[in-house]
């Protein structure tokens, strides 16, 4: 019987690809950004999407879509659901 | 990562009675995040008519407006944006500041706060900050009617039950649900209650008490500790609180306090309040289908896309501007006929000494008439970056731009004021208050001034319809009239990145910017803009331009020779106090092909860049024949010298002269608005380098052509 396995990963959020999805897991950007960023609703616990990967991209982020540089986008670590694996 | 624990209630026992304003006349405030509607909110509940457009930043001063029911009056402030109680931009510090009741200004009895419907949960970081404050506020869920569309539903008594608050849907665009708005408001003027106090974890609150306790005594409360322990900066009233009671230690020794809970000082508020928001978002808000692909989504694949997104970018600029010169064309032209027959018809009113005859034909009819025969251009212009900022557009611009303007140290926010430029230079600086670096967003307005104006338009129409159309065309003149407006783009990018990276020292801020949905423009809103913009311009042309033209026609007029009847008006033109000082600074412009005229006409211009237009129509008459001010500047000829007899506007002295205007900041409104903004040395230090700018493009400009035999 296949079952399959829940896993969670880390990545940073430039490197997420066109409509992945992920959890905002630590936002260690410069002082003054992370803290517009989190009033933005960005925020450690926010689920975050790709829309647009080039600079600066787009993400929605819950319900608000905002454009973010890229070099920002190194400093936010996201953790990744992915269904992989059998067994 | 931050710990999140702690189950979070609003604590419903407490609750009491806000200490309600003794003021006779009650202040309410319309505060909420950027871009949710306030200012619509606000026309609708006062009958005012204040700007409003589709992109976070329209608003940037509170502004005052009163609302009455059944008779009772009060005073309402519409804020600019805010996304929470900690100010990054200078606009989020005026809002705050009227929040906090800065320099005396009457605290608030009353908010409301505006929420997006179709964004609840991060607006309602903000509803719960304010209910943290113990101020009465009301909750106005506007785009009420949108949100069916959107596969959402929200249980609004559940949510008022949550809160502690009366919850009111609105929409603001329609209007539907501002009466019952309205009469809560006034309910809740005529018996005020605080909202249930949130129950903050057990160590926010034993950390404030111990701040509390340590400074027992001072005028601070529990709400205003955690305020000072969670902001990153403070409004001014704190920052005056803090310096006063020398709290700034305590400060510190409290966020040590929150680290060892595992939280980033910064950061626990957000968290603890959103993880709130949510909780009290269950069963409130149900989304029932998925609506990820919307239009704004698939748009924004191609309108902010790498190389589509500046292609487009690049043809809307040049479109507009062709748009613009060949749609007033014909327009401008009857008006010009207009001008000249009213002109003619003054002339012929014998009954009325010589004197007046004159003021009336050739001062006021000439010049004023010269200004307002270009109303059609104004209406043109500020309909279309009308259309570009309700579609939503702009902060597409600002997102594709954003690479460009990195080069010179600025970000794409910098490219929302520069657009709002393009109709009028003072919205534009007043916009820069929505970017967060001091020194990117004194960059940004000192850059400003240099992008072309609706003011300028005039100028330019006249010379390259009176100029450069007759000899190469009309494409030849649109193409003229887009090279303009580039020209100071193109410029603004070399004096941002000197001011930027030489100056200022400054590094590359990183763009972080809200994208509104794209919306169709509700057309009764942009005409009334375009209105506003109109009436402006006519009342200008009415007031200051008449003036102007006035003392012109008078230092042209006079003194009177004794045998005036057997001098030709050029000749008494020329022994005018206004002919004597022309020819005395003639010299200064002369590199760049000015006749005394122009040169007059120049240092005329200084207060308001449009009143060329006004003294070019006083001080080059139609003469017999001739049917407009283009046709008269077109047959204007030198009256002596070396080029005496020879046309003054020929084409290297039209560009030359077009060229000036473009660059130079020829507008005592722009200087003082950026004066206020950041300082007089500032305003008076890029007047000066602007001007000297303008005058050697002009030279060179003029030098170059005549040397290609133009």
């Amino acid at each position: 019987m296949n079952t399959l396995k829940s896993q969670e990963s880390f990545s940073r959020l430039d490197e997420l690809a066109y409509d992945e999805k992920a959890i905002v897991y630590c936002v260690d950007a410069p002082e003054s950004c992370a803290c517009r960023l989190r009033a933005m609703g960005l925020c450690e616990g926010a689920s975050i999407c790709i829309l647009h990967t080039h600079d600066p991209a787009i993400v929605k982020c819950d319900e608000t879509r905002m454009a973010i540089c890229r070099s920002l986008m190194k400093h936010i670590t996201v953790c990744k659901h992915t269904v992989a694996g059998k067994s | 990562m931050n710990a999140i624990s702690d189950p979070l209630l609003l604590d419903c026992e407490g609750a009491g009675q806000s200490p309600a304003n003794k003021n006779s006349v009650k202040n309410i405030i319309l505060i909420g995040n950027p871009n949710c509607g306030k200012t619509t909110l606000f026309n609708r509940l006062t009958g005012m008519r204040q700007r409003v457009g589709n992109f976070p930043g329209v608003t940037v001063e509170k502004k005052i407006g009163s609302i009455s029911l059944h008779g009772t009056h009060a005073q309402i402030i519409d804020l600019p944006g805010c996304y929470n109680l900690s100010p990054h931009t200078e606009d989020e510090q005026v809002a705050l500041d009227a929040l906090f009741g800065h320099n005396n200004a009457q605290p608030p009895d009353l908010a409301v706060a505006v929420v997006d419907a179709l964004n609840l949960s991060r607006h309602l970081l903000l509803v719960l900050q304010l209910i943290d404050l113990e101020i009465p506020v009301i909750l106005a869920v506007n785009r009420w009617d949108l949100l069916a569309k959107s596969g959402k539903s929200i249980d609004l008594s559940l949510l008022s039950e949550r809160l502690g608050i009366p919850v009111i849907p609105v929409s603001a665009v329609t209007g539907w649900g501002v009466h019952e708005l309205k009469s809560q408001i006034f309910n809740s003027l005529s018996s005020p209650k605080a909202p249930h106090p949130i129950l903050w974890p057990d160590f926010i609150k034993s950390i404030s008490n111990e701040l509390s306790e340590r400074h027992r005594g001072t005028r601070l409360g529990f709400a205003i500790w955690r305020r000072l322990l969670f902001s990153r900066q403070y409004t001014r009233s704190l920052e005056k609180l803090i310096t006063a009671e020398n709290v700034q230690p305590t400060i510190q020794m409290g966020r040590q306090l929150i680290e060892q809970h595992g939280y980033h000082p910064m950061a626990a508020e957000t968290l603890i309040l959103r993880k709130l928001a949510f909780r009290i978002l269950e069963n409130v808000e149900v989304q029932c289908t998925d609506t990820k692909y919307d239009a704004t989504h698939k748009l924004d694949r191609i309108l902010t896309h790498r190389v589509y997104g500046v292609l487009i970018f690049a043809l809307i600029m040049p479109i507009m501007f062709f748009m613009l010169f060949t749609l007033s064309a014909p327009v401008v032209e009857l008006l010009e006929i207009a001008t000249e027959h009213l002109s003619i018809l003054s002339s012929t009113m014998e009954f009325l000494p010589p004197w007046t005859i004159s003021l009336i034909a050739d001062g006021i009819i000439g010049g004023v008439g010269g200004v307002l025969t270009f109303l059609p251009q104004i209406i043109i212009l500020f309909f279309l970056i009308g259309l570009l900022e309700d579609s939503g557009y702009m902060a597409r611009a600002a997102c594709v731009m954003d690479r460009w303007m990195s080069r010179c140290g600025l970000n794409g926010k910098s490219m929302v004021p520069m657009l709002s430029s393009f109709a009028c230079a003072i919205p534009g600086v007043m916009a820069t208050r929505t970017i967060e670096q001091p020194k990117t967003r004194l960059t940004t307005m000192l850059v400003t001034p240099l992008i072309s104006c609706s003011a300028r338009l005039p100028v330019y129409t006249l010379l390259v319809g009176a100029i450069i159309v007759p000899r190469y065309g009309h494409a030849a003149g649109a193409i003229t009239l887009f090279s303009l407006h580039l020209l100071g783009i193109l410029l603004a990018f070399p004096a941002a990145w000197l001011l930027n990276r030489k100056l200022f020292k400054s590094g590359h801020t990183p763009l972080i910017l809200e994208m509104p949905d794209y919306s169709w423009p509700r057309l009764r809103d942009l005409f009334q803009r375009v209105y506003n913009s109109a009436l402006s311009f006519v009342r200008r042309a009415g007031t200051l331009i008449v003036l102007v033209s006035m003392v012109i026609w008078a230092l042209a007029y006079f003194p009177v020779s004794e045998n005036e009847t057997e001098l030709d008006k050029t000749t008494q033109m020329e022994n005018s106090y206004l002919g004597r000082l022309g020819h005395l600074i003639q010299p200064v412009f002369a590199p760049a092909g000015f006749d005394w005229k122009i040169s007059v006409g120049v240092l005329a211009s200084f207060p308001a860049r449009e009143v060329i237009v006004a003294t070019m129509g006083v001080l080059y008459p139609a003469h017999e024949g001739d049917e407009t001010i283009s046709a008269a500047l077109r047959n204007a000829t030198w009256a002596g010298g070396a080029k005496a007899g020879q046309p003054v506007f020929t084409i290297p002295t039209a560009v030359a002269l077009l060229v000036f205007i473009a660059l130079c900041m020829q507008c005592a409104a722009t200087l003082v608005t950026i004066a206020r903004e950041s300082a007089w040395r500032w305003a008076l230090g890029v007047y000066t380098v602007y001007t000297a700018i303008a005058w050697l493009a002009a030279v060179i400009t003029y030098q170059s052509l005549s040397a290609f035999g133009l």
